[in-house]
């Protein structure tokens, strides 16, 4: 996984003539409950995203443990007995954004489909969503959703909240990335 | 059983329930401890910070100069990249670029993508 991102980050980098845009600041955020008393919903606004504009390819890395919740106990819970963010501290998104042309991105919102592979938990599974992705003054702003089951990432729930949590995690993605100099 | 005991096991049970219920809620919405007294891993500056391989999630006090204010973001020396609490905006408004400032936050990991150090939760502490 740490490889391929490599790979994917020296070509992004070696193709000097290309633009790149970029985020450290993204956000990503989940749902991964019906809606019960509490619902398990976290965001996580310091994720990283490069998008190269010569090819569409896309890298996004971010920190399990950077994802805040409502409640410190469930955010507790999150990391050391579902996640294990001390082992896997990162989840990373390599791909391509299918028939990206910089040129053609306008002020509105137009849709694309993105693949790639997405690694949680060390884990990797290859991924196809819908994003849309606009044009606001200098920066591209990217929006999607897409759902995850939480058996492909062998995530284990305990019986007794079973019924509490999704099998299926709601996840929104909301970058604006600037062109990087 | 007489209807006088019968009352006062009711009426223990129920005060057992209820403080069970009482501790319970209590012990599940508890609020974090504040950064400012989380147990330091690491303190120290850029060069020792990077030598000490420090692992992910541990709680650190870095000393370093300012090369870049954004919003939510600070930037110390050339790669560690710190995002300050959203209740801490204040005291970080108040400092300028080329200050040499202590924040302690949580160490999340090397970002492959920036090649930088990534900090969150920070807060401005004063100078080890």
């Amino acid at each position: 996984m740490r490889l391929k991102l490599l790979i994917l980050l020296f070509f992004i980098c070696i193709s000097a003539n290309s633009q790149k845009y970029a985020t450290r600041a993204g956000k990503t955020s989940f749902i991964g409950s019906e809606q019960t008393f509490e619902q398990i919903k976290a965001v996580n606004d310091f994720s990283s995203a490069i998008i190269d504009s010569s090819n569409g390819d896309i890298a996004i890395l971010l920190f399990i443990n950077a994802f805040n919740f409502e409640i410190a106990l469930m955010q507790e819970h999150f990391n050391e007995n579902y996640m294990d963010s001390s082992k896997f501290p990162k989840a990373t998104f390599t791909g391509n954004i299918q028939s990206f042309k910089i040129n053609e991105i306008t002020d509105s919102d137009q849709e694309y489909k993105i693949n790639g592979v997405l690694t949680i938990r060390g884990i990797e599974k290859e991924v196809s969503l819908i994003s849309k992705i606009r044009r606001s003054n200098e920066a591209l702003l990217l929006k999607a959703n897409f759902s995850v089951l939480t058996s492909d990432f062998d995530i284990k729930i305990p019986k007794v909240v079973r019924n509490k949590i999704s099998k299926e995690i709601e996840i929104k993605v909301e970058y604006e990335l600037v062109e990087k100099i | 059983m007489s209807l006088l005991k019968k009352y006062k096991v009711l009426l223990v049970a129920s005060v057992v329930i209820l403080g069970s219920v009482f501790i319970g809620i209590k012990f599940a919405y508890k609020s974090e401890v504040p950064m400012r007294e989380k147990k330091v891993v690491f303190s120290g500056n850029i060069s020792d910070f990077q030598a000490a391989k420090i692992s992910e999630n541990s709680i650190i006090i870095l000393s370093a100069y300012v090369t870049q204010l954004n919003k939510k973001e600070i930037m110390l020396g050339k790669n560690i990249i710190a995002q300050y609490l959203e209740v801490e905006t204040n005291s970080f408004n108040k400092v300028s670029l080329g200050d040499k400032i202590s924040i302690k936050g949580v160490y999340l990991g090397y970002d492959n993508l920036f090649e930088e150090y990534k900090l969150i939760n920070c807060i401005l502490v004063a100078d080890e």
